[in-house]
């Protein structure tokens, strides 16, 4: 490719999470690096050594959309070379900023919900619900039931500021940067997260207490047995399938519980439109509907000139709410999604990515769709390479 | 046809239950083969309100065999916890001591209790729509074994939530840790058992039993249809309070006879505390709640709301109240209202000069003699029992389905004139005021007079189905006979009873046909009525066919059909459409289909039936 181009989206194949390198003017913008503790494929490591190689270890900004170990996992794991780059700024969502009392509220909240969650994994063994564990596990970063989890580790570094306190800036909807992260001439919107308190309301994760916490966020559950042990009794009329139906019925307020975690953290998604010489970059990290609802009166105005869209959530049955995919008109918009197998997730009804919403998405770019875990089908307008894919807008 | 047998006819407004003489007896067997009623102890409200008068209870449950333990006719309760995956150890209720003393003693710490009063308020709960309808509750689910069971799980789940399933055919009672700030009258951090509180199982057993008697009112086909579950529900619940005569009686004395007032002057005083600033020092001057108002009082405390869930008189009435509330428990609130306030206006025409008795007694206390509040305590168990009974009555005559509110007013009141020609204490009038207080008006009605709210008369040319049977005795027998007997009308002009898509059509010019596969009638019920007037049998056919709401959403249904009364000799005397062929009622439907989708915003195939436990959760 000659150097005929404005920006540079490059999208690594690093499993089921996002990595996204953005390039303006010799400049660059990593935009999360991260994937799933359960993906069956893990670039992380090298596509993170490919980022130093490409950005000669600078780094003008670095993004994290939100606190999901799939989008996040990198800045623990490869700490060390992260510690090596030279980083500009660092951006994340104003939910993340601990000296805000309402995120600082919500925060606390949504971790003792996590940590719940983890801790029933526990208790439950083998009997665990798939989709818990996988939510549980990419809310801590933890790989497995026992391990404490990665993404304080990744948070730490990203709050930090990779050792600049500074340098980090807590992004609310609303806020437009000009010559954003010291590249001249790029204006960034922030879309979402809101501060809106009809949208807060609406994100706010259900009472711990009620799923059996104490006032200190710890799990009480094992001790919800309601009866002493002398009565429980040794069988029963149930036959093995009606038992198996009505337990699975009975686990779903756990699935409730567990995907209103993580709604919640895929809604406290940073959603960024870049814009640069007129091209105009979408970004909307894993927001779901309650995020992109907040700007919803906008979506006119902006979706109909959108070049680029990065799919939301790996191609989730709930992040790309057809109606604002539909007002992506632009004749030569762009789709590419990161994403990979995750057992725990296709066994349930709706498998990631979600066959309906790539099929919808293709009818709405054509051929100008690109998916990491199948580099290879990707054609012109694409510059696949092995372990990551370009497009040059 | 038969014939009507000679039979003794109920007294005007109690309910109807014909039970045959009982064959002459040589004097020394005048033993009973069994007891008429099981007594069994349960809380009248839950274990929060402890000890407090009237909330340990002794009631009268119909008598039956029960075998392995809680299996009788109809219910069958299990105690298995799915969350601990574990049984609990059974109550015996044939033990000796059960049977002479009225079963276990009320207690939360033992398992047997709860399962005996899960029992004991589902039972009472199914006889109160069997005294209202005349016939038996017949469960029927969807499984192999034991269809015609309800299963009753008191311990089903760690979970602050209780709920009817269709799939399991099964009530799920859940148990959970109060909240440790705010628990009300609780132990903070206590723990809540769902299946202690009567109104909460006296309301999901009321879910199972619409269900049975309506099934599409699971298809939330306008935003009316769930909320008319969940108000019923609560209508069923909230009238069972007031044949709580202990409560009811010292509720009377602590309000001056007005038992729709929310707080009652407390025991311990006049309530108004220390004389010079007002402030009360002890716990026996507060004032307190009006129990009888109260529903499922506990789990909301428990779950840290400062008043009870749901109270339904809350609000003075508004007339655009439907016009805000889309929620459903929101919605069924203002129909429950309406009812409830038809109810207290009511009893206080009825019993005005009770209380003007009362009141020129007591020197212009609240609390009114003790003779007095028994006679007014009886009037309003009596009022309440007629005004549950006439709810439960208008289920035969509402429409199949998408109900809204305004159509229950008109089924109420068609079904009501049917047995009562004239309204001797004014309810009919009584309930239309209050309805239309809070804004509830059926469509396509010229006036809210009594004679304009009866359903209309079939179309011209609806054909006779002069094959209908009845057996005064056994009101389910003919039952099968009856359903295929209509099954065969219905198919010969499927227009006249709402079945045709084709707006064009009419009743002459129909050619539609039913496929053979096809079953739209799904059920045809004797209804025999006593009333004023000689006995008359009638039979109420409920007719639904369901087809693809539209091109684009062809995984969404849309159901249409009728609702026919016809007379003993099979002709078609009066009918609710809703029609398959009506646009309006596809076009509002499509609308729903296309909100819900941009609400929940998602490539994902809508699930048709709504989970009522979907609507418990988190309420």
């Amino acid at each position: 490719m000659d150097n005929n181009w404005n920006v540079r989206v490059r999208m690594y194949r690093v499993g089921f999470g996002d990595c996204f390198l953005v390039t303006i003017a010799g400049k660059h913008i990593l935009i999360d690096c991260g994937v799933h503790t359960q993906s069956e494929f893990k670039g992380i490591a090298e596509a993170v050594q490919a980022i130093k190689t490409a950005t000669d270890g600078k780094l003008a900004v670095v993004v994290a959309t939100h606190a999901h170990a799939d989008h996040i996992s990198g800045f623990g794991t490869e700490a060390e070379t992260f510690q090596e780059l030279e980083v500009g700024e660092v951006w994340m969502p104003w939910l993340e900023d601990l000296s805000d009392d309402v995120a600082k509220t919500l925060h606390t909240k949504t971790a003792a919900l996590a940590g719940l969650l983890h801790a029933h994994l526990n208790v439950a063994g083998a009997a665990a619900d798939p989709l818990v564990e996988g939510i549980a596990l990419n809310a801590l970063g933890a790989v497995g039931r026992s391990s404490t989890g990665n993404n304080a580790k990744a948070l730490e570094l990203l709050r930090g500021g990779f050792g600049d306190k500074q340098r980090t800036k807590y992004l609310r909807a609303g806020e437009v940067l000009q010559d954003a992260g010291g590249i001249k001439g790029l204006t960034v919107r922030v879309l979402a997260p809101s501060d809106d308190t009809k949208f807060l309301s609406r994100m706010n994760p259900p009472e711990a207490q009620l799923y059996g916490l104490d006032e200190n966020g710890q799990p009480t559950i094992e001790e919800l047995v309601p009866f002493a042990e002398r009565w429980k009794a040794d069988g029963g009329p149930l036959d093995a399938d009606y038992q198996k139906l009505l337990n699975d019925t009975v686990a779903m307020p756990l699935q409730a519980l567990a995907l209103s975690v993580d709604n919640y953290l895929n809604n406290t998604s940073l959603c960024l439109l870049m814009t640069y010489k007129g091209k105009k970059l979408l970004f909307p990290g894993d927001a779901q509907w309650g995020n992109w609802q907040s700007w919803q009166n906008e979506w006119d105005d902006i979706l109909g000139e959108i070049d680029f869209y990065k799919v939301g959530h790996h191609g989730s049955h709930n992040a790309t709410p057809h109606e604002a995919l539909a007002k992506m008109t632009g004749k030569s918009v762009v789709a590419m999604a990161s994403t990979d197998t995750v057992k725990s997730f296709n066994k349930g009804k709706f498998p990631v990515p979600y066959d309906k919403l790539v099929t919808a998405v293709k009818e709405q770019v054509g051929n100008r769709y690109a998916q990491s875990d199948q580099l290879s089908n990707a054609g012109a307008p694409f510059e696949a390479e092995q372990g990551w894919c370009d497009y040059f807008v | 046809m038969s014939t009507v047998t000679d039979v003794h006819l109920p007294e005007p407004h109690l309910p109807i239950a014909i039970t045959p003489s009982p064959a002459p007896q040589p004097a020394e067997e005048i033993e009973r083969e069994h007891p008429k009623y099981r007594a069994l102890r349960v809380y009248a409200f839950d274990p929060s309100r402890g000890r407090r008068l009237g909330n340990y209870m002794t009631v009268r449950v119909k008598w039956e065999t029960l075998e392995n333990e809680l299996r009788g006719k109809q219910l069958h309760v299990i105690d298995y916890d799915a969350t601990n995956k574990r049984y609990y150890k059974s109550a015996k209720l044939n033990s000796e001591s059960a049977l002479i003393e009225g079963g276990y003693e009320p207690s939360e710490s033992d398992p047997r209790f709860h399962q005996q009063m899960v029992y004991a308020v589902a039972m009472q709960t199914i006889d109160i729509f069997e005294k209202a309808l005349g016939r038996d509750i017949v469960y029927s689910f969807n499984r192999q074994e034991d269809a015609n069971h309800l299963r009753v799980f008191p311990h089903a789940m760690s979970e602050p939530n209780a709920y009817y399933s269709r799939e399991l055919g099964a009530l799920l009672f859940g148990y959970f840790k109060a909240s440790l700030d705010d628990a009300g009258s609780g132990l903070p951090g206590g723990t809540v058992f769902n299946c202690l509180s009567h109104d909460i199982v006296a309301h999901e057993t009321t879910h199972s039993i619409i269900d049975t008697l309506r099934s599409s009112f699971m298809e939330p086909s306008n935003p009316d249809v769930p909320a008319f579950h969940e108000a019923f529900a609560d209508i069923v619940a909230l009238f069972q309070h007031f044949s709580f005569e202990d409560v009811v009686r010292d509720t009377l004395r602590r309000s001056g006879g007005i038992l729709h007032r929310f707080n009652l002057t407390p025991r311990g005083g006049n309530g108004k505390g220390d004389s010079e600033g007002n402030k009360i020092f002890i716990v026996g001057e507060m004032p307190e709640g009006n129990p009888l108002l109260d529903l499922a009082r506990q789990f909301g405390e428990s779950m840290g709301r400062r008043s009870a869930l749901r109270s339904a008189l809350g609000v003075p009435p508004d007339p655009h109240a439907l016009d805000k509330a889309t929620e459903p428990h929101e919605r069924g609130a203002v129909l429950v209202a309406a009812v409830f306030d038809a109810f207290f206006s009511a009893f206080m025409e009825r019993s005005a000069d009770l209380i003007r008795l009362a009141r020129a007694s007591s020197g212009g206390s609240d609390d009114i003699h003790p003779d007095v509040a028994a006679r007014l305590a009886k009037e309003a168990a009596r009022t309440a029992q007629h005004f549950c009974t006439m709810c439960i009555r208008a289920i035969d005559y509402c429409p199949p389905v998408d109900i809204t509110f305004g159509e229950f007013l008109r089924a109420l009141i068609t079904a009501d004139t049917m047995l009562y020609a004239s309204d001797e204490h004014d309810y009919r009038e009584t309930l239309i005021a209050a309805f239309r207080a809070r804004g509830i008006y059926p469509d396509g009605v010229v006036s809210l007079a009594e004679e304009s709210l009866l359903w209309d008369k079939p179309m011209a040319g609806t054909p006779v189905c002069p094959g209908l049977k009845f057996n005064l005795l056994e009101p389910d027998h003919h039952l099968e006979n009856n359903r295929k007997e209509l099954e065969a009308t219905v198919r010969t002009n499927p227009f006249c009873f709402g079945l045709c898509e084709d707006d064009s059509h009419s009743c002459s010019t129909c050619t539609c046909k039913v496929s053979e596969d096809e079953r739209v009638v799904k059920s045809v019920n004797t209804v025999i009525r006593g009333g004023e007037q000689r006995p008359k049998v009638e039979f109420v056919g409920e007719i639904v066919r369901t087809v693809a709401l539209d091109k684009d959403h062809p995984e969404e249904k849309f159901s249409g059909g009728s609702t026919v009364v016809f007379d003993s000799a099979g002709h078609p005397i009066m009918v609710v459409y809703k029609k398959l062929s009506s646009r309006w009622r596809r076009e509002n439907q499509v609308k729903r289909a296309q909100a819900a989708m941009v609400a929940a915003p998602t490539y994902v195939d809508s699930s048709r039936q709504m989970r009522l436990s979907s609507i418990h959760r988190g309420c």
